[in-house]
């Protein structure tokens, strides 16, 4: 009997495919050759190479992104950090379904903009992260290794890295003395030839004459289209990075300079073993797949089936284990997908909650000739028998009543499951998976045309919407109860300078269990939280008052929910993009708290939203007031009511309103107001249209990416560094990421002062991070300062120092709302002596009627 | 009033004027609206002091302790805690919003058409008694200077327009700052002359304790009963709510504050007078036992208003006549009784039956008032017989020294006009911030927001000039003005305790509840007999419940912010 194959739930996506996408695997299927393209982000890649090489060349072919891109710029919602990895991974898996390539990760993180390889290789961990490399080479086993940067230049360190990462990898992972522990699962692997595909934007200077040069713009006649339009939508699938491309058509010359291995001549993939006749065993798998493509007929695939199942008997004979099993995969899903039969597994729910109980309808429909027989099913550790041969376009289904172990893991994303270092995530399994299986799947065991198969289907929840029509997401399993703090990190304001106020914070419980539990929070030393513990029945939001002593070290906010199952300490995060599946993302639940003296703004602040950063909500957290332009008030709406103008990261970009209002902004600051414009990027192709500042000034693309760059003070009596609070250069410790990007450039010397200078090691100053145009009677700054990334990390000067570019110039007449009183220290203090005065009175008077009385 | 006297008077009130008016023209409009966010705490805190007594407290407390004894001072007990919550609560959240008058939060936190309604109640009610606050000094001292009333109205009403409108709310402080002091100055020479002029060898213990036998002295008291005129209970609880509502809620002390420096100063402004309010109230209320004291050992008029005093003269002679020497006659009896009692006291010997009898002496001459005033309605039909507002001004004009006389008639006129200059300030700046820019004009800025308030000022004060002058039309006209006070006063109260307490209720709720709570008020004014004071405690009461009723039914009141008209050109 043929040995059982079974499709993995990962490759649900395979089995319900049109005759296009058939006969696009087929004939990759009929090329064993492999090619691994490497860099070091999501968007790195060069898409059109990729449709070309699979679509043109039929290689298997995969990405190898070094990091999951969380340090990256978010242009389409707030997520930051380990939720942009996320979307971005997501983001990879959209674009590679499209141009047909695989999708492989390693360890590192995207700790933000690095400027040198060296730093990029020390806070990744050199040995570990080309430890991953290496593993990715000796699992892919390519033939072909494409890096996308040069190891020197003056591009991001990171790109750097990768270029050097994979030169290395190149040799060591054939190096038995490399790595010698990954030998239990993995082989050495010599790959033929390692080269660099010089980007064509370094052209014509970068050129070289023994460059191999290969035009990469053909015509998919199956799909209709050129690369270059597979390409673009591959491309637009970055949409996080408003990476949206254009289609490309015509040739498409581009360069690849040698590195190492046998030097190519004339073609990429020249001297490798492209065919199945050239591995043993193969030759009579190459007959059968043969046979499967010239017999092929949209109309009428099932007629294939007997090929396949020839194929995949023929398979097994041939000795090299990697190309076996990766065949023998492709092969059974292509089976199921000719067979047209119809697999899913039906959830009423989206969610269950370990320990709880979960109904599934499986259903099984055969849409064509192709004789199925469907034996049983097994989801976990129930297992039932249906022994039913399917009849054409005749439905089977079948009841499941699962219960979940206790036990059963969260479904979560593994390398998030432990907190990760500085440069790299923790996690022990294999790296270069670039998502975890589905948490629930059932295994049906067929036989399809005599082929015993198992396959695994994802246990799905359906639903529809009456926009998009009908929709349908995996079914995770999750807490029976979590709590999401609304900002993960809280700065308090302490004593002695906000009053009486305290800093409050949200959070949203959500409960699964069908039991009321309870909310329990624990503070670090030298904080108190009210409530400390709340009974919750339902979903609902909770808001915590935090307080400080002065001073008080930061510290770990831990919010625990418990049910009468036990206790846990999740927060959660719906992903909900349209280009991406719905998830939940399941993080720690805690809340890092961090204390500072300052001000709060006194008065109203007026917020013009860009399209995504938390600085608002930093702001008012510590009690500011503000409320959000839309685009109405911009154009019509009284803006003298607010005392500041905040401007969002990014907003001149986003808003089309802003850009062609902006003289009202000017207006406001000439007539005392405060305007502070928070970084604006510089668009390539097309100027901004509109300046920043009423003065002369240009942004440039001045950055300072290291966070603990020494800042100079150049006015420090400047009142952006006295009003309301003093700034010093404790302001400037503990800062995450990055100082700064996107800073001015050029500027009018006599109305634009420059009142910081920093700048990386080895750099020359950059004194554009903080310009100050005084204008009329109010001000206009422009920040290139990323307070964006320090305010929602809670690092005190961020809030200090925002709080001062805020205040309004006449601000010493103003002062704060919460100033203390000129005597005893606090008002509360005060009060009591005007009590006990009045207490005081009350007795003498009525000693005075007493004494004089009758 | 000798020529001194005159000299002294327009000599004072010309350089607080003047100064006044030179010290503070300005175009700014956040000078001229808020006093520029300049001024100190110490003259916040007169501003504030002056803003809350006006003549009539100079002229009538004196003459009520002097009638009834001190037991008003528990009227003000209230007031220090009613002070503290506007401190902790409004003025933070006025400074932060940076709003120019109370109605202005309104609308940051409901919307427009509330911050109208409250706008709307606060002129209807202030508007009316401006023209109280001049008329009633200028009737007074008209009668006692001889002057007809169109004089006193125009001299007070004319010199506060001029330097209200050229200076704007800061002229308006530093001008009070100064009549503070001229205030504090006359009232402590008035009670240092009192004490000096005792009889030989009298304490100020001696006179307490001659008070203290006709129950003068009892300052407090502590009975819980609903039909006492004032106890330490009602004062609390009841001046608490009052003082709320006038600190909190009315522009006229709300401008005063809001001109601090920082929120600070309004703050330490607002303490410094819950501290000194009572005993100031207590020293003015001592001048007038002191007073009592004084008429003891010398023989007083059987009835303090002068003029009316002579018209009942001339139209029943021999009557009044009659009544005046039976008066003189107990008079004399008291002022024996009063000696046997402080000898008894000083001996140290037994002194209940001598106090008893100075006691009972006291009473006969308080009758023998009483049937001077029945004396005079029936000689002249309809006169006003409560001439306790005429014993102070009396006892100056006829008492005094030269040059003592003119500073204490300063003093009075000073306090009027302080008042008058508050009110005119904050009815200006309300109609104009509130209603003129905000629903008409929403982008006059500048001078052109200065001039429009200044045109204002004279309105206002014009509009009260003219109240004034009609008001002796109307009897009882004071009364009248409080009651039509209590009759929105509730309302407004009951729409900033919504506001910042009820946190969730939206704009609508309150809108819909403060309307049905001032048609309530005004049914229950219309239908029943209730004492005015409750209409307070209902308006606020129904805004409060009503806003949370309709805030429960109708939930999603606070999105509903109306946008009223944006300008058409844009800008």
């Amino acid at each position: 009997m043929t040995p059982e194959v079974i499709i993995a739930s990962l490759l649900w996506s395979m089995v319900h495919m049109n005759a296009v996408e058939i006969q696009q695997r087929l004939d990759r299927l009929l090329v064993i050759g492999r090619v691994l393209y490497v860099a070091a982000h999501p968007d790195d890649e060069n898409t059109q190479l990729l449709a070309y090489l699979t679509h043109a060349r039929g290689a298997r072919t995969a990405y190898l992104s070094l990091t999951r891109g969380d340090g990256g710029q978010n242009l389409i919602g707030s997520e930051q950090s380990p939720l942009m990895g996320v979307i971005r991974t997501h983001e990879l898996m959209e674009a590679r379904r499209i141009d047909g390539a695989e999708q492989l990760f390693t360890r590192a993180k995207d700790f933000g903009y690095s400027k040198r390889s060296d730093e990029a290789l020390k806070v990744w961990g050199k040995d570990a992260t080309l430890g991953d490399v290496v593993w990715a080479v000796r699992r892919f086993r390519p033939h072909l290794i494409i890096t996308r940067f040069p190891e020197t230049g003056s591009t991001h360190g990171h790109h750097l890295a990768s270029a050097i990462l994979a030169r290395e990898a190149f040799s060591a992972a054939a190096d038995e003395s490399r790595f010698p522990q990954q030998l239990k699962q993995v082989q050495p692997w010599q790959a033929h030839r390692l080269v660099y595909n010089v980007p064509n934007r370094f052209m014509p200077k970068e050129a070289r004459d023994d460059d191999l040069i290969v035009d990469i713009g053909g015509f998919d006649a199956v799909s209709g289209m050129s690369h270059g339009e597979i390409a673009a939508q591959s491309r637009s699938m970055h949409k996080s990075q408003g990476f949206g491309a254009a289609r490309r058509f015509g040739p498409e010359p581009e360069r690849f300079r040698h590195l190492s291995g046998e030097r190519a001549k004339t073609d990429l993939l020249e001297g490798v073993d492209l065919d199945w006749s050239s591995l043993k065993g193969g030759a009579a798998v190459k007959t059968a797949l043969r046979a499967a493509r010239s017999g092929f007929r949209p109309d009428a695939p099932g007629a294939i089936a007997d090929d396949l199942v020839k194929a995949l008997r023929a398979v097994r004979d041939v000795e090299d284990e990697g190309v076996r099993s990766w065949a023998q995969e492709q092969l059974g899903a292509l089976l199921v997908a000719v067979s047209g039969v119809l697999l899913e597994a039906r959830s009423e729910t989206a969610a269950v909650v370990p320990g709880g109980e979960l109904k599934v309808k499986l259903l099984a429909l055969r849409r064509g000739a192709v004789p199925i027989e469907w034996h049983d099913v097994q989801i976990g550790a129930t297992k039932v028998e249906v022994a039913s041969a399917l009849e054409d376009n005749d439905p089977v289904k079948k009841e499941l009543k699962i219960g979940v172990p206790k036990k059963a893991p969260f479904s979560t994303f593994p390398w998030l499951q432990k907190p990760p270092g500085p440069g790299r995530y923790a996690g022990d399994d294999p790296p270069e998976i670039p998502l975890p299986k589905p948490s629930l799947s059932a295994r049906l065991s067929l036989t399809i045309a005599g082929a015993p198969l198992s396959v695994e289907v994802p246990v799905r929840h359906y639903s529809v919407d009456r926009v998009q029509g009908e929709q349908n997401r995996e079914v995770e399993v999750l807490p029976a109860i979590t709590v999401t703090p609304a900002a993960k990190a809280v700065l308090v304001p302490c004593p002695p300078t906000t009053g009486d106020e305290a800093c409050k914070t949200k959070l949203r419980v959500s409960i699964r269990a069908r039991k009321p539990g309870s909310v329990r929070v624990e503070a670090p030393k030298g904080y108190a939280v009210s409530p400390a513990k709340l009974d919750v029945k339902s979903d609902r939001e909770i808001e915590l008052e935090i307080s400080a002593q002065p001073d008080a070290a930061p510290g770990t906010l831990r919010l625990i929910g418990e049910t009468a199952d036990g206790s846990s300490s999740w927060a959660e995060r719906a992903l909900k993009h349209n280009h991406l599946p719905a998830r939940t993302v399941l993080l720690p639940a805690e809340v890092r708290l961090t204390t500072a003296q300052l001000r709060v703004p006194a008065t109203v602040i007026g917020h013009v939203a860009g399209p995504g950063d938390e600085v608002a909500d930093g702001l008012r957290r510590i009690g500011a007031k503000i409320e959000d332009i839309d685009d109405e008030e911009l154009a019509h709406g009284e803006l003298d009511r607010f005392g500041a103008i905040l401007i969002g990261v990014r907003a001149f970009n986003t808003r089309d309103e802003l850009r062609r209002h902006h003289q009202r902004l000017f207006d406001f600051a000439e007539r005392g107001g405060t305007v502070l414009v928070q970084y604006t990027t510089k668009p390539r192709r097309e100027p901004l249209g509109v300046p920043l500042l009423p003065y002369k000034m240009d942004i440039g693309r001045g950055r300072v990416t290291d966070e603990t760059a020494a800042i100079e003070l150049l006015k420090p009596d400047h009142p952006v560094f006295t009003t309301p609070n003093a700034i010093g250069e404790k302001d400037f410790a503990g800062w995450v990421q990055e100082r700064g990007l996107y800073f001015g450039a050029t500027w009018d010397d006599k109305t634009v002062t420059p009142l910081l200078s920093l700048a990386d090691p080895k750099e020359p100053a950059e004194k554009g991070a903080l310009l100050v145009a005084d204008h009329g009677k109010g001000r206009v700054i422009y920040c290139g300062l990323s307070l964006f990334r320090q305010m929602p990390a809670g690092v005190p000067g961020a809030y200090r120092l925002i709080t001062n570019l805020l205040a309004r110039r006449d601000a010493a007449a103003i002062a704060t709302a919460d100033e203390p009183p000129p005597v005893l220290g606090r008002w509360r203090n005060l009060y009591a002596v005007v009590i006990g005065l009045l207490a005081l009175l009350i007795a003498a008077f009525y000693m005075i009627s007493r004494r004089y009385g009758k | 009033m000798s020529p001194v006297d005159w000299a002294v008077l327009v000599a004072t009130l010309a350089t607080i004027v003047g100064v006044g008016i030179w010290r503070t023209r300005t175009t700014d409009v956040g000078e001229y609206l808020r006093s520029g966010n300049t001024l100190p705490w110490h003259t916040i805190g007169l501003s504030v002091m002056a803003t809350q007594a006006s003549a009539i407290t100079f002229l009538s407390v004196p003459g009520l302790a002097f009638e009834d004894g001190m037991g008003f001072v528990q009227f003000y007990f209230g007031q220090p805690l009613a002070l503290i919550v506007v401190c902790a609560v409004f003025v933070p959240i006025f400074y932060r919003l940076n709003v120019y008058t109370a109605y202005e939060y309104l609308e940051q936190r409901f919307d427009v058409r509330v911050r109208t309604l409250g706008a709307l109640l606060f002129l209807v009610q202030r508007g009316l008694a401006a023209g109280i606050t001049i008329y009633a000094p200028s009737i007074i001292l008209s009668t006692i200077l001889g002057l007809p009333l169109y004089v006193t109205n125009l001299v007070i009403g004319l010199s506060v327009i001029a330097y209200t409108v050229s200076g704007g709310s800061k002229a308006v402080s530093q001008t009070q700052k100064h009549q503070m002091v001229v205030i504090l100055l006359g009232m402590f020479a008035a009670g240092a002359f009192l004490v000096s002029k005792l009889p030989a060898g009298m304490s100020v213990d001696e006179a307490a304790v001659l008070a203290g036998a006709t129950g003068r002295m009892k300052l407090v008291d502590t009975a819980l009963s609903w039909d006492s005129r004032y106890n330490v209970w009602s004062g609390i609880a009841g001046g608490f709510f009052l003082a709320l509502s006038y600190f909190g809620t009315d522009q006229s002390q709300v401008q005063r504050y809001l001109g601090g420096k920082s929120s600070a100063s309004g703050r330490m402004g607002l303490l410094f007078n819950g501290m000194f309010k009572i005993p100031m109230q207590f020293c003015i209320l001592f001048i007038g036992v002191l007073l009592y004291v004084f008429y003891v050992f010398v023989p007083g008029p059987a009835f303090f208003n002068p003029t009316t005093l002579a018209e009942a003269r001339q139209a029943q002679p021999a009557q009044i006549a009659a009544v005046e020497k039976k008066y003189q006659a107990r008079i004399r009896a008291r002022e024996a009784a009063a000696k046997d009692y402080l000898a008894a006291y000083r001996a140290g010997g037994a002194i209940e039956s001598p106090r008893a009898a100075f006691a009972s002496a006291d009473a006969a001459v308080k009758e023998a008032r009483r049937d001077t005033k029945q004396a005079i309605v029936r000689a002249r039909p309809g006169a006003e017989t409560q001439d306790a507002d005429f014993v102070f001004i009396s006892f100056v004009l006829s008492m005094l020294p030269v040059g003592l006389v003119g500073l204490l008639v300063a003093v009075i006129l000073s306090a009027a006009m302080s008042s008058i200059a508050s009110e005119l300030s904050a009815l200006a700046t309300t109609s104009s911030v509130d209603l003129y820019q905000r629903l008409f004009r929403r982008n006059v800025n500048g001078p052109a927001q200065v001039r429009a308030t200044k045109g204002l000022t004279v309105v206002w004060g014009l509009v009260a000039l003219g109240f004034a002058s009609v008001a002796s039309l109307f009897d009882n006209l004071i009364e009248a003005v409080n009651v039509l006070g209590s009759l929105f006063y509730g309302t407004v109260l009951g729409l900033f305790v919504v506001a910042f307490f009820l946190k969730r209720v939206g704009a609508t709720a309150v809108f819909v509840a403060a309307l049905c709570a001032q048609a309530t008020v005004l049914v229950a004014f219309a239908a029943t007999d209730l004492g005015f004071l409750w209409f307070n405690v209902i308006g606020c009461a129904t805004t409060v419940v009503l806003s949370l009723v309709v805030h429960v039914v109708r939930p999603g009141g606070r999105g509903d912010r109306v946008e009223s008209s944006v300008s058409p050109e844009g800008g």
